[in-house]
């Protein structure tokens, strides 16, 4: 009795799986254009935007949103130097640079994101 | 009837089912945000007509369903997406097919017509937008193409198994 689905077909299928897990591994890790930049959102808008490239020295700016929050940007990633935040969760030890990184100070509506360089696209009508 | 006539007839009835297949599959949402985050429901088309007809028809109906659907309903910057996605997916489906010749049956061809025709839109993509970052989008429609593969391949097999019976009406 011939089977339906080959052995070869199964080989296709483990093929493209592997890929798959290849291409989130390099998008998520490798992928770096160099035109990222912070982009910071108070109440869910978007405040700020650094790309870390242009940054020459330091920027340093304070946000008084529902609280106190020093951001530090540098040409290596952003970080929170100081909040008086109860959690402190955004203040970490480093510097964030990478897409999945981001710092949150929730009760202070404060999202830090790291999103890439080129054009930014809402939408493509397709 | 000659048969190249018959035979152009039934190219061009392909062509119109592949072509309504494309716009009921339109009004399924995939990934709003992503540009051509289809299901793939035409592939199953262009491998019938790759084992019934060969790799030129199969060629031929696909690209020409994807101009079709492209002019009627995007815009010609689309139609880029849809025809390259077209033209790689059959092509690599000509390769699987002569490598693996009878080992592969037409579901794997299927997957990898349509892994490939999501690659092509978004190396495309890539192109125009000029930013590699439309690369993670390639995580999330592998997935889907697989099993959209996975799911034309039973129907195209279902199809082609009779397929003695249908060169004469098809």
């Amino acid at each position: 009795m011939k089977r339906i689905v080959t052995k070869t077909d199964i080989k296709i299928i483990i093929f493209v799986i592997l890929m798959w897990i290849t291409s989130i591994f390099i998008a998520f890790f490798a992928l770096d254009n160099g035109n990222e930049k912070a982009v910071i959102y108070v109440n869910g808008r978007q405040y700020a935007s650094y790309v870390f490239k242009d940054i020459e020295e330091k920027e340093i700016l304070t946000i008084n949103n529902l609280g106190e929050n020093v951001i530090e940007i540098t040409k290596n990633g952003v970080k929170v130097l100081e909040s008086d935040c109860k959690d402190k969760t955004e203040i970490r030890d480093d510097y964030i640079n990478k897409s999945y990184q981001s710092l949150v100070c929730l009760p202070h509506r404060l999202v830090i994101k790291i999103e890439g360089g080129g054009e930014d696209i809402d939408e493509i009508t397709y | 009837m000659k048969s190249h006539i018959r035979r152009n007839i039934k190219i061009a009835l392909f062509i119109a089912v592949a072509f309504v297949l494309g716009v009921i599959e339109s009004y399924i949402p995939v990934m709003p945000h992503i540009p051509g985050g289809k299901l793939g429901f035409a592939n199953i088309i262009s491998v019938i007509v790759l084992y019934l007809y060969g790799a030129k028809y199969a060629l031929f109906v696909s690209i020409v369903r994807a101009f079709l659907s492209g002019l009627l309903f995007s815009g010609v910057n689309a139609l880029m997406y849809s025809v390259s996605g077209a033209f790689l997916s059959v092509v690599a489906m000509v390769i699987v097919l002569k490598i693996f010749k009878d080992k592969v049956s037409p579901i794997g061809v299927c997957v990898t017509g349509a892994l490939f025709n999501n690659i092509a839109q978004i190396v495309v993509a890539a192109i125009l937008v000029s930013d590699m970052s439309i690369f993670t989008y390639f995580c999330f429609l592998a997935p889907i193409s697989v099993i959209s593969g996975i799911a034309t391949g039973f129907g195209a097999n279902y199809v082609l198994k009779y397929k003695k019976n249908l060169v004469g009406v098809i």
